[in-house]
């Protein structure tokens, strides 16, 4: 066999930063953004962009300080082997139930309006055997299905956008100036849920061939990923106000379901539902990666396969064990401020550290 | 990855070194022209086709020849061996040895052996051989005479512009099309014989400055752990040399088009001609290789790329039409508008089967009239083509056994997929539409579109020769998958496909914008 080295290019790690971002954010966006922003809530989603800027950019120095090593490698050489192992098992545990929730997310919503008759247990079965297959490819196979998909979808979800804007009105939208206490900020950190999947990022950052551009690929794709979000979150309280988008259980699909082209795209509803899936599954894909890897890491296992294995099934029943949506969206209040405190705090946490003791490449370097 | 363990330890795949044929032992030559004679003769079974010919001196004998009347030109044989043989033997009084003998034959392709073995090969080969007395030494010339075809226009690469000419099951004349087309001395032509007892020949070309040293070097190695005791068509050398046992996905490309080969070759990329097989392999092989044709390049870059567009068009319609028309009208009807889910349900209402058993069956009959029309002879298919998909279908909507959709839909699919520029593409193809339409019966796009993920994902993970099955999509290269989708002009293409790593990246001879540049 060839002599062959995994390795991603930019390219390739834009189109994944690209899909997780959007897949995992832009179905719950609205309602998150309406219930915790009211009118301003679409200023959550810029925000929490600039919130993850720090994170994206500690994720790369620590990439060019460790550069062959995945987060739950350097962890251990920064705190100590027990507190750094015990730092990694937590983040990976978040990342697994982060995908948990993403997975019950598709089940939930093509359960309700596009299979309302398949039983959900066969829904979810599906949907794991499709995420863990991909995952399965590991690092490159993930990252070429989203390359490859990328064009496709943008120019769906581009459409999307564009046609959801019928029966807008401006007045429903509050102006910034109208800052109504500390709703702003907490919006912010409520929306800061889009950019969980970051955490693939920190795993597969020692794959990226050209470190250089680390950062701009990664903070360009999310900032791409954001902007369709925004727009629908600014559409959807535009078009039915924000105690208006809390009716609905799928704001975003009742939007893009009015939308049509006829006779080409009679509802664009599930064309949208389809293009949301193929990121969606794409980011669950990295997501279900990262666990595998990053445990495969934390025992020594050689290989994240066998690891992906036995975590699929221990997901499948995860993703069952929530009765219905109302329970879904409590415990997902409280993941996404545990999710916050992880994903943002502790990159941030880490990087002092190894700043004050001196660990990585610089301290040899200097 | 339980199957790729399965399929590396089996033994049926690639059989060890004990099972290899010795029916051939090095056994060196005797000074002694009948024993050497026998020992030939015993060696290869004393075959009903072999003919040993004396040619004495009056009563001395000078020497024997002995080859396969298959195999050999005898009207060759006599005016370029045994012609001046006899008028050396009538006008000097000395005896022949090998010196002479070579002086005399008029042939241009003459060899000596030194062993049974290789002489007994080289007559399996089609070569006459001249056992002297009194020499430890065989000399055999080649006057080849086997039956070989014409060269013909490709039947499964049909152009409406461009090249007449195919490759035929002669390797020898494969390789003099592609020299015709390549005239540069960095073209490399290495021969290696493969099969225990087929003995085939088969040619690896490439230029030298141009092709990735390191895909020469994986297929040379590639040709080399090849175990096996016969080489019957280039599938074989593809099957046993592909990146990924797994795969129904071509992952080495075939054509019959010398011409495509040539242009594969300047791009980069090698060459594999096997003797008696019609198609020859060019490695590496991406997916979008299979969509493009020698036809391209024949017409304006505006129509090339029309061209192109309709063969994508074709064939996605070809891979999704049935599952997608199967998702739409059993599960996800409110995509179509009102109208046509009236129509096509008021048509549906009196059907016995579902859906999804309909459309099974009728793609599935449909694959059965396929395949007998394949081996039916030429009259007979137009027949059978009125009488199946004409007669037998218009019969089945009207018993009522088959809604008339899905057989529009059914044969608009048949004709989609010869858009596939390749027919090992689209043989792959075939089997995916099931896998798509019975995830689309069960979950309708949903299972669709999980299905489409994991295709993906497997081509994702394919590599061929160390590139990448889907480039240049997936690495993206903006550049290349302009010219995939579409065709760049031949002034915009300075470069060779960055995807296949050529040494010289920059195509050789000037244009006008290098001239400028």
């Amino acid at each position: 066999m060839l002599k062959e080295k995994t390795g991603i290019g930019p390219g390739l790690l834009f189109c994944l930063v690209f899909s997780s971002v959007f897949g995992f954010g832009v179905m719950n966006a609205p309602y998150i953004a309406a219930k915790y922003g009211g009118p301003n809530g679409y200023w959550g989603v810029i925000l929490a962009f600039f919130l993850a800027l720090p994170v994206m950019l500690i994720t790369v120095k620590m990439g060019k300080k460790f550069p062959n090593k995945s987060i739950i490698e350097y962890l251990p050489l920064i705190f100590g082997r027990f507190i750094g192992k015990t730092l990694g098992f937590i983040l990976l545990i978040l990342v697994l139930i982060t995908a948990v929730w993403g997975t019950r997310t598709i089940t939930d919503l093509f359960s309700e309006f596009f299979l309302p008759r398949t039983p959900v247990w066969a829904v979810t079965l599906m949907i794991i055997i499709t995420v863990g297959f991909v995952a399965h490819k590991g690092v490159e196979g993930i990252t070429r299905v989203a390359a490859f998909i990328f064009p496709v979808a943008l120019v769906f979800i581009f459409m999307a956008v564009t046609m959801s804007f019928q029966g807008f009105n401006i007045e429903r939208v509050q102006p910034v100036f109208l800052i109504d206490g500390l709703k702003i900020p907490y919006n912010t950190i409520q929306m800061f849920y889009c950019f969980f999947p970051l955490a693939t990022v920190f795993m597969i950052y020692p794959y990226l061939t050209e470190k250089q551009k680390g950062l701009k690929t990664v903070a360009g794709a999310a900032f791409l990923a954001i902007i369709p979000i925004f727009i629908m979150v600014f559409s959807a309280i535009g078009i039915y106000g924000d105690k208006g988008v809390l009716r609905y259980g799928w704001p975003m699909l009742q939007m893009t379901t009015q939308a049509k082209l006829p006779y080409i795209f009679q509802s664009f509803g599930l064309f949208f539902a389809v293009t949301w899936y193929s990121q969606i599954a794409l980011s669950l894909a990295g997501l279900y990666y990262t666990s595998a890897q990053g445990f495969s890491e934390l025992i020594g296992a050689s290989n994240y396969k066998w690891l992906l294995l036995v975590l699929l099934p221990v997901s499948y029943v995860l993703v069952l064990l929530v009765p219905g949506l109302i329970e879904l969206r409590n415990i997902f209040n409280y993941l996404r401020i545990i999710g916050f405190g992880i994903i943002f705090t502790w990159p941030l946490i880490t990087w002092l550290i190894s700043l004050i003791i001196k660990t990585g490449e610089l301290k040899h370097a200097s | 990855m339980f199957f790729d363990k399965f399929f590396k330890s089996s033994k049926k795949v690639r059989p060890n070194e004990k099972v290899r044929s010795t029916a051939l032992r090095r056994k060196n030559l005797s000074a002694d022209m009948n024993k050497n004679t026998v020992q030939i003769k015993r060696s290869i079974g004393n075959p009903a086709d072999l003919v040993i010919r004396n040619i004495n001196d009056e009563d001395k004998p000078m020497m024997v020849l002995m080859y396969l009347h298959s195999l050999v030109d005898i009207n060759q044989l006599g005016s370029q061996v045994i012609e001046p043989v006899n008028g050396y033997i009538n006008t000097s009084k000395h005896g022949i040895n090998p010196g002479i003998l070579q002086r005399l034959l008029k042939s241009s392709e003459i060899m000596e052996y030194n062993d049974i073995h290789s002489a007994a090969e080289g007559l399996l080969n089609g070569q006459t051989l001249i056992v002297l007395p009194d020499s430890e030494k065989i000399t055999a010339v080649s006057i080849p005479g086997f039956v070989k075809r014409p060269i013909e226009d490709s039947v499964t690469e049909k152009v409406i512009r461009g090249s007449r000419e195919g490759f035929t099951e002669t390797a020898a004349d494969n390789l003099s099309l592609i020299r015709r087309w390549i005239k540069d001395p960095n073209l490399r032509v290495e021969s290696k014989i493969i099969g225990e007892r087929t003995k085939t020949n088969v040619y690896t070309l490439y230029l030298n400055d141009v092709a990735n040293p390191d895909v020469v070097k994986e297929l040379r190695k590639r040709l080399e752990q090849i175990k096996i005791d016969g080489i019957v068509d280039s599938g074989y050398i593809s099957e046993l040399i592909t990146d990924s046992r797994v795969t129904f996905f071509p992952l080495v490309q075939d054509t019959e088009r010398p011409d495509k080969v040539a242009a594969a070759i300047l791009e980069g990329r090698v060459a594999i001609l096997v003797d008696k097989s019609p198609f020859a392999l060019i490695v590496p092989a991406t997916s979008n290789e299979f969509y493009q044709t020698p036809e391209d390049f024949s017409f304006n870059y505006w129509i090339g790329t029309f061209l192109r567009l309709i063969r994508f068009i074709g064939t996605a319609t070809s891979i999704y039409l049935p599952a997608l028309y199967l998702a739409v009208v059993t599960v996800n009807p409110e995509l179509m508008p009102p109208y046509l889910v009236q129509l096509i349900a008021s048509g549906r209402s009196h059907m016995p089967f579902p859906l999804v058993i309909e459309l099974g069956i009728t793609l599935l009959i449909f694959e059965i009239f396929r395949e007998a029309s394949v081996r039916l002879p030429g009259n007979i298919n137009v027949i059978l083509g009125i009488g199946g998909g004409i007669v037998m279908g218009q019969g089945a909507i009207q018993a009522g056994m088959v809604g008339g959709v899905t057989v529009i839909v059914v044969v608009f699919t048949a004709l989609a997929s010869f858009s596939t520029a390749n027919p090992s593409k689209e043989q792959a193809w075939r089997l995916a539409r099931y896998f798509l339409l019975f995830a689309a019966g069960a979950f309708g796009l949903l299972g669709l579109a999980s299905a489409g993920l994991i295709i993906l994902a497997h081509m994702g993970s394919l590599k061929s020769f160390g590139v990448s099955y889907l480039e240049p999509f997936a690495p993206p290269l903006t550049v290349d998958s302009v010219d995939a989708f579409g065709r760049l002009p031949w002034w915009a293409s300075f470069r060779r496909p960055p995807t296949y790593r050529p040494q010289q990246e920059d195509r050789l001879g000037t244009t006008e914008g290098e001239d400028e540049a």
